[in-house]
């Protein structure tokens, strides 16, 4: 049956380059565009409203070099991603492996444990706003209960980030539901083969889920370390960045410079230095992904 | 082949799509093609009989006159986009040749505005912070009312401190209504303790030492332990004497009564570590760690709104805007009063408000300013009434038949005549936040400092003295008064 | 069997196997329940908020009971605004917007994820990084764009570029398609070999073959967008400005003031509107186990 391996190419070819269209084009109009106008608007003085002009990459350098606030801000959002990444993944998939067994009343708690990613953020952050009450929180009251200290939370700069972290791990829902529609895509053949072989749970998992969940792992890691260096609006709504700065996220301070302070020039250069270093950690992670992630269709 | 049919099956349904999309675009770009045209399709929110009046039809045929076509934008509540949107009707039914269309944000008000002024697709009038009103101000995007004065002599008629000047004489917009900061307390509490009540003439403001003592009388523990009585419990506190934001409505007018300023008289130079701006700090940070009648800054963060704090007495008194009245009043379990600040050398109290601005890209500025005048008149818009707003017109603040007008009415208890007219009238001043030049950079330096006198982490001289070195650079001026 | 690991096809052969099995699962109940309280905690939160008045929401400590129910924020808030306008508003973006990501994602993935062709990896690498600069950066110059194309105002920005992969925002469309690559990576690629050496285009293969084994990250993608169309709330308001094309998530903010909020409608409006996404969700989750068996017989 194997015939014409050239044909086969020429076709894939063809039709890759096809269905990649639609893409291609949407990257020409919609992001290339205005990617490369974010970068003008980098080497320019642009405030809303006022005169620009071109200062090269003199915002870069003040950024890099005379911005103690950028520093503080990248230093905070690196505590954040180290703080959340981890521990999301693991929840996530702990909870996906939990909401994967058969158990009654399964469809409740999976859909009660996606809550937390559809309930409007305006409620969500309402609801953490009041967990963390230092004085009348039901966190506190819990460590009351069990007569350890209080914690002042998001409102002593210490415990702020790893708060704000512990509030995104509660909102992993999204990450949760990936991991089980990988899950459920777990060829069953493999497990019967564990069973033939008599190996038990612990096996099943080490040698059939995870490896056939590293694709998933791959590309959970890589959007939650996207997303939290991009995190944003809860935090802007429950301490502005506060205090002293201690919550103050990257892209909270971007959004202070570009909106209230109105320095669009500089901001687009506090942008090109996230994406930068987005890009860099992308790329590690892709590298070092050729090593551990599985692809039974074995393409790249 | 199946494959074909597929392939067929697809791009027909993404042709279309495409097409849907495309119709239901021309549908909207016939009329919102153009930046000028934007405004020809009345909304909702002018309601259904405005576009009866809608000027497209009797344009050609009818009127001499061309209709005028502008654009308003604003935020608010819903009880605010309603009074608008009446404001806006009338308007529009009285001025046939004048059709304005409303636009409320609701939300992310200053991202939108940024976003339009990068694009230069501007509305006529619009709301604006007092931050980008004086700087777009400065850089020439907003009408210079001055200019209209000899056509529009209402334009002068406002109090004097309710104009934003970018440089002497050119006025570039006005607040939207007047709000200054006062005291507000329940006044049960009061009475249970048989305490005399804050007062409300301004002359009488009470010194700072008199209402430490008050909020001290008024502040209880769970044993019902006041302060300064042996075995006081500070960290079980039932009720505080007082409790006050950490932003500028709060130090901005005890600055002003102590004669203080973020920068000195020239202007530039920082002066917030000079002693009489130190004084003020410390005494707001001693009230919280020393005198123990106020929450601390985590606390305060988490309590609810003013008017519930005072209800549910958590708190006896609360330092708030006259905006605050229409919570206050629509709190039917509460029984408040309103009082003056204590003072430190002089009664003082700010103002600190929006603006409504006309930007100069305006095709019909006569029309906007036509417009303008009529958005805040107390005779059409009913926020007043409901205690959301104070008139910026000075009439209202001196004419007997004027002032009753809009303060006769429940959210305007009886001593509002001397804590909220007389106190604006004589004793108000332009927050000196809004007279700085480049604010919002100085802002977004300021209030992390500052954090750290709320938390008690560096007395008000260390926390105050380290700003310096930060905000001397930002400095660029101030705005004039007149 | 109901009481079984994932695999829902190893047999119990032993009772020292069926106890541990029996005590694992009193585990896994325990965990669920708890951790399911803390979950839902948001939802009762809204819930209780959205029947009591301004001042009782923010009583503390909080209570629970509204006192009274205040049941006429419901019809209340749904007035205040025309929500019925804004809900049609609302499933209309939705439909262009989620037809758009799933056949885009779809083929886009397909031809990431299986066929080969020279620069691949250049357009994916790129579509990937797009997704890295902060949205607010292309804010501004996506804002001229639509405006130069005379499309303010209109749904045009919100749906159009979601056929074409990309978002409102530069970078939201990767997201989908990224994690519709993985998926496909996972399946064997014998099968759509055999299918080609049989004559069949991609098309074909992708419709009859990848599709039918994908069916729970399909589910996944629609639940995601149609959840993100629906709280969608920054372009929204930048693009749309006449309020007969606002979407709810707008209406619901109109309640949020500058000087004061109406909270009780907030919460009546928002428990409203986040009702049908639990029931769409509620429906979807089960197919996921639907999932399993077709995986199954394909293995």
């Amino acid at each position: 049956m194997r015939r014409n391996k050239s044909g086969l190419l020429r076709m894939e070819r063809r039709w890759g380059m096809l269905l990649a269209l639609p893409v291609t084009l949407g990257l020409l109009f919609f992001a290339i565009g205005p990617i490369v106008a974010s970068f003008v608007f980098s080497m320019t003085d642009w405030h809303i409203g006022g005169q620009s002009s071109f200062v090269g990459l003199n915002n870069y350098e003040t950024i890099l070099t005379k911005d103690p606030v950028f520093t503080k801000s990248l230093f905070v959002t690196v505590y954040y991603v180290l703080a959340t990444v981890p521990v999301a993944i693991l929840a996530a998939f702990g909870l996906a492996m939990l909401l994967n067994r058969k158990v009654k009343g399964l469809s409740v708690f999976r859909t009660i444990f996606f809550l937390p990613s559809i309930v409007p953020r305006i409620a969500g952050t309402m609801l953490w706003l009041w967990l963390f009450n230092p004085d009348f929180g039901l966190l506190n009251s819990i460590f009351e209960y069990f007569g350890l200290p209080g914690s002042q939370w998001i409102y002593a700069e210490e415990t702020a980030i790893p708060s704000i972290a512990l509030m995104s791990v509660w909102g992993v829902g999204n990450y949760m539901i990936i991991f089980l529609a990988g899950l459920q895509s777990v060829p069953t053949h493999l497990y019967e083969a564990v069973e033939v072989d008599g190996g038990g749970a612990w096996r099943k998992f080490f040698h059939v889920t995870l490896p056939s969940m590293t694709p998933t792992i791959f590309f959970n890691m890589v959007m939650m370390q996207i997303g939290a260096f991009q995190s944003f609006d809860s935090v802007y709504v429950m301490t502005q960045g506060g205090p002293n700065n201690a919550t103050l996220l990257y892209v909270v301070y971007l959004y202070r410079i570009a909106f209230t302070e109105t320095k669009i020039g500089y901001a687009s250069a506090l942008s090109w230095i996230l994406f930068v270093i987005i890009v860099a950690l992308t790329l590690i992670t892709f590298r070092t992904s050729r090593k551990w992630v599985y692809y039974e269709g074995g393409g790249k | 082949m199946l494959g074909n049919r597929k392939q067929r099956w697809l791009s027909l349904l993404l042709a279309a799509v495409l097409v849907g999309i495309t119709a239901c675009s021309s549908k909207n770009g016939n009329d919102e093609t153009k930046p000028s045209a934007s405004s020809s399709q009345p909304t909702e929110e002018t309601s259904p009989s405005a576009s009866d009046a809608s000027p497209s039809a009797s344009e050609a045929s009818e009127s001499p006159k061309e209709v005028v076509k502008l654009k308003f934008m604003y935020w608010g509540s819903t009880d605010e986009k309603k009074a608008m949107e009446n404001m806006i009707k009338a308007f529009n039914d009285s001025h046939p040749y004048i059709q304005v269309t409303g636009e409320h944000v609701p939300g992310d008000y200053n991202t939108k505005m940024n976003t339009l002024m990068a694009a230069n697709e501007l509305p006529d009038v619009a709301y604006l912070g007092d931050g980008l009103t004086n700087q777009w101000g400065s850089e020439g995007r907003l009408l210079d009312f001055s200019q209209y004065y000899g056509q529009y002599p209402e334009l002068q008629n406002k109090l004097k401190a309710s104009y934003l000047y970018t440089e002497p004489g050119k006025a570039v917009a006005n607040f939207t209504a007047l709000e200054v900061m006062v005291l507000y307390y329940n006044k049960d509490i009061f009475a249970e303790e048989g305490i005399p009540l804050p007062p409300a003439d301004p002359a009488k403001a009470w010194t700072w030492d008199e209402f430490v003592s008050v909020a001290k009388k008024l502040t209880k523990d769970k044993k019902g332990k006041h302060p300064d009585d042996p075995g006081f419990d500070a960290k079980n506190i039932d009720t505080y004497g007082f409790s006050f934001g950490t932003d500028r409505g709060t130090y901005g007018p005890l600055l002003e009564s102590n004669g203080a300023g973020i920068l000195d008289e020239s202007g530039m130079n920082y002066a917030l570590n000079k002693p009489e701006a130190v004084e003020v700090f410390q005494k707001l940070q001693d009230l919280i760690y020393v005198n123990h009648v106020s929450p601390n800054l985590i606390q305060q963060q988490n309590m609810p709104d003013n008017h519930v704090r005072l209800q549910t007495r958590k708190v006896a008194m609360v330092l708030d805007g006259t905006w605050a009245l229409l919570d206050l009043t629509n709190n039917t379990k509460l029984h408040y009063g309103i009082g003056v600040l204590p003072k430190l050398k002089e009664p003082k109290t700010v103002i600190l408000a929006g603006t409504t601005v006309v930007f100069n890209t305006t095709k019909h500025p006569a029309e906007a300013l036509e417009f303008y005048l009529y958005h805040n008149n107390p005779e059409q818009v009913d926020l007043y009434k409901t205690g959301l707003w104070m008139p910026t017109e000075e009439k209202y603040y001196t004419d007997e038949a004027a002032i009753k007008l809009w303060t006769d009415n429940p959210a305007h208890p009886p001593e509002f005549l001397q804590a909220g007219i007389e106190y604006t009238k004589g004793y108000a001043v332009k927050s000196p936040s809004t007279k700085l030049k480049n604010w919002p950079e100085i802002n977004s330096k300021l209030a992390p400092g500052l954090d750290l006198i709320w938390t008690n982490k560096k007395t008000a001289q260390a926390a105050l003295d380290e700003l310096q070195a930060q905000i001397q650079p930002l400095i660029k001026g101030k705005y004039p008064d007149e | 069997m109901a009481s079984q690991i994932s695999t829902a096809f190893a047999k119990p052969q032993k009772s020292t196997r069926m106890k541990m099995i029996g005590k694992s699962n009193v585990f896994t109940y325990f965990t669920l329940i708890v951790l399911s309280l803390l979950m839902i905690l948001p939802l009762i939160w809204l819930v209780r908020s959205s029947l009591m008045d301004n001042a009782q929401i923010f009583i503390f400590p909080p209570e629970w009971i509204p006192e009274p129910f205040r049941w006429s924020n419901y019809p209340e808030a749904l007035t205040a605004v025309p929500f019925k306008r804004f809900f049609l508003n609302t499933m209309i973006l939705e439909v262009l917007t989620v037809s758009g990501v799933l056949v885009t994602t779809m083929i886009s993935a397909y031809t990431f994820a299986r066929l080969r062709w020279p620069g691949k990896n250049i357009v994916f690498g790129v579509l990937l990084a797009t997704g890295m600069l902060p949205g607010a950066a292309t804010l501004i110059p996506m804002f001229v764009f639509w405006r130069e194309l005379g499309a303010l105002d209109s749904f045009i920005p919100l749906s159009l570029p979601s056929w074409f992969g990309a978002g409102v925002y530069t970078g939201q469309g990767v997201f989908a398609i990224f994690l519709m690559r993985q998926f496909f990576m996972t399946i064997p690629r014998e099968l759509d070999e055999a299918a080609y050496m049989d004559g069949a285009n991609p098309l074909t293969v992708l419709w009859h073959i990848i599709l039918p084994l994908s069916k729970p990250a399909l589910l996944v993608i629609t639940v995601f967008s149609f959840n993100d169309v629906w709280n969608q709330f920054l372009e929204p308001t930048l693009y749309l400005s006449s309020e007969k094309k606002y979407t709810m998530a707008l209406g619901l903010a109109s309640f949020k003031g500058l000087y004061n909020a109406q909270w009780g409608y907030l919460m009546a409006a928002s428990a409203t509107m986040v009702a049908p996404i639990i029931l769409l969700f509620f429906l979807a989750q089960r197919y996921f186990i639907e999932g399993i068996t077709l995986t199954g017989i394909k293995g």
